[in-house]
């Protein structure tokens, strides 16, 4: 089976589109680690974690085809695809969110103009971006997302205002869009560094 | 600050908190109206955006446990051999056995083509035809605008023509009157103890890719332990995969229940309407261990 891992850059999603049987396992070598880390800080239970994980590989293989490199990196639109799984499910409105935001609306769009294609920088652009935000900002974004907390939740881990938790996620978040998209105008300056 | 800027200011923040899950039921529909006034506005940045920042908050990438691993490879393997140009139309499972019951879908697959044909042979007579028109023009559903909403039952009954509150019984009844070559087909038991009682119908436009079910005498049911679930049997489509046409809940009140179907592809042909109850949230596949009604068009 070889290693457990594959970090090659090789794309791989339009071959699984096209049904590759070795794409399908590289798929799930090179990305399963990834899937299977977010899945166990967003779920409740181990078990529950390798019930998502399966969902989200589902839907990647479903929706394989509609990946476009010039929009972002494999990494990110797997990632996109298992936050969605595992929010729904963490709130309990799985079908509602589904409905409610459609994959091409995600992906299907036209991208900027950008010279994106070469571009699989986003996870690095984040990291930069996280650096240079507050430490305590850092943090609220990281129970956020990593690990799927609610603002009620974080306020109290933080001992922040709720409305300050909302704040610092919105404002990181829109940051991290105006990175991710250019010509995006970022409204957010850097009144949140203090 | 104009109008528009600080909208889409808030647009961006709701958005924020609809990826995150914590958008409040009075934000969403702030959310939707907003949503509305700027179409153009791309939440998918944002998502990629999020998912960026998660993947950077250092999660590392740990291997997943042998028996799960072999479980993806294995059945990932299978599925595309089996269904390389036919991908499962409903995404939205969350049991456990969730592979081995779209196994059991795939095996099943004989006995699933068999069935139509026998439940068609004790199709629904249609429906008598519809009220003459009472305006003539199609009215669109609220349900149907493409915005964020969830899939909810609503009691029928009459209500003001200009109220902007859904009101799926309306809107059925304005589908009915502009458009009198409707399918129209009743509903019928399907085997579970909850459909025992039901009738009343299901309305489909194949033009506009809508409609309307509407219950009388189906159980109300408990929504964080099961809900009902439409699936649509289509001519076009493999019959191993029936569309899924939206989980929902039922109040069981005495005047009815009337809800919208939420068909996640298009539908070419439909030849059975199906409503089975599952776990909360709605199954990728059902194991059809509980059909509450059915509905055949031929």
């Amino acid at each position: 089976m070889g290693s457990l891992i594959d970090d090659s850059d090789e794309p791989l999603l339009p071959r699984v589109a096209a049904g590759e049987r070795l794409a399908v396992q590289r798929c799930i070598r090179r990305y399963g680690p990834i899937v299977w880390s977010i899945a166990r800080r967003l779920s409740p239970t181990p078990a529950d974690a390798e019930d998502a994980v399966q969902d989200i590989f589902l839907d990647i293989w479903r929706h394989a085809g509609r990946f476009d490199r010039k929009l972002g990196s494999e990494k990110v639109f797997v990632a996109v695809l298992a936050r969605r799984t595992l929010i729904d499910r963490l709130r309990g409105c799985k079908w509602r969110l589904r409905a409610e935001i459609p994959l091409d609306e995600t992906w299907e769009h036209e991208g900027p103009s950008t010279n994106r294609a070469e571009r699989e920088v986003e996870v690095d652009e984040a990291r930069q971006l996280l650096a240079r935000l507050p430490e305590l900002q850092q943090r609220v974004i990281a129970l956020s997302l990593a690990h799927g907390m609610s603002h009620a939740e974080i306020a109290s881990s933080t001992g922040l205002p709720v409305g300050t938790v909302k704040t610092m996620l919105r404002r990181g978040i829109a940051r991290m869009r105006a990175l991710v998209t250019p010509n995006t105008d970022c409204p957010i300056a850097d009144e949140d560094r203090a | 600050m104009s109008d528009s800027t600080r909208d889409l200011e808030r647009l961006s923040d709701l958005a924020v908190d609809r990826l995150l899950g914590t958008l409040s039921d009075e934000d969403a529909l702030e959310y939707r109206r907003l949503k509305g006034r700027y179409p153009d506005f791309d939440a998918g940045d944002l998502e990629r955006a999020a998912a960026a920042l998660h993947l950077a908050t250092g999660i590392g990438a740990e291997p997943m446990p042998a028996s799960l691993q072999r479980r993806l490879l294995d059945d990932g393997i299978e599925m595309f051999s089996v269904q390389r140009h036919e991908p499962p139309t409903a995404t939205h499972g969350t049991h456990r056995g969730r592979w081995q019951t779209m196994a059991g879908w795939l095996a099943a697959a004989a006995c699933l083509a068999a069935a139509i044909p026998t439940w068609l042979e004790r199709s629904s007579p249609p429906i008598a035809p519809p009220l003459p028109p009472l305006a003539q023009q199609t009215v669109k559903s609220t349900a149907d605008t493409g915005l964020p909403q969830p899939v909810a039952s609503v009691a029928s009954g009459a209500s003001g023509a200009t109220s902007a509150i859904p009101d799926p019984a309306r809107d059925r009844a304005n589908m009915l009157a502009a458009n009198p070559h409707l399918l129209q087909r009743a509903w019928r038991p399907g085997g579970d103890p909850a459909g025992l009682q039901v009738s009343g119908d299901i309305v489909w436009d194949p033009a506009s890719q809508s409609g309307y079910m509407r219950f009388v005498g189906l159980r109300r049911n408990e929504p964080n332990a099961e809900q009902y679930q439409l699936w649509i049997f289509d001519a076009t489509r493999d019959a191993r995969y029936p569309v899924d046409g939206g989980v929902f809940d039922v109040t069981g009140r005495k005047d009815g229940d009337v809800i919208p179907i939420k068909a996640k592809l298009p539908i070419g042909v439909p030849l059975m309407f199906a409503v089975t109850i599952e776990r909360r949230g709605g199954v990728v596949v059902s194991d059809r261990e509980r059909i509450a009604a059915i509905a055949n068009t031929t």
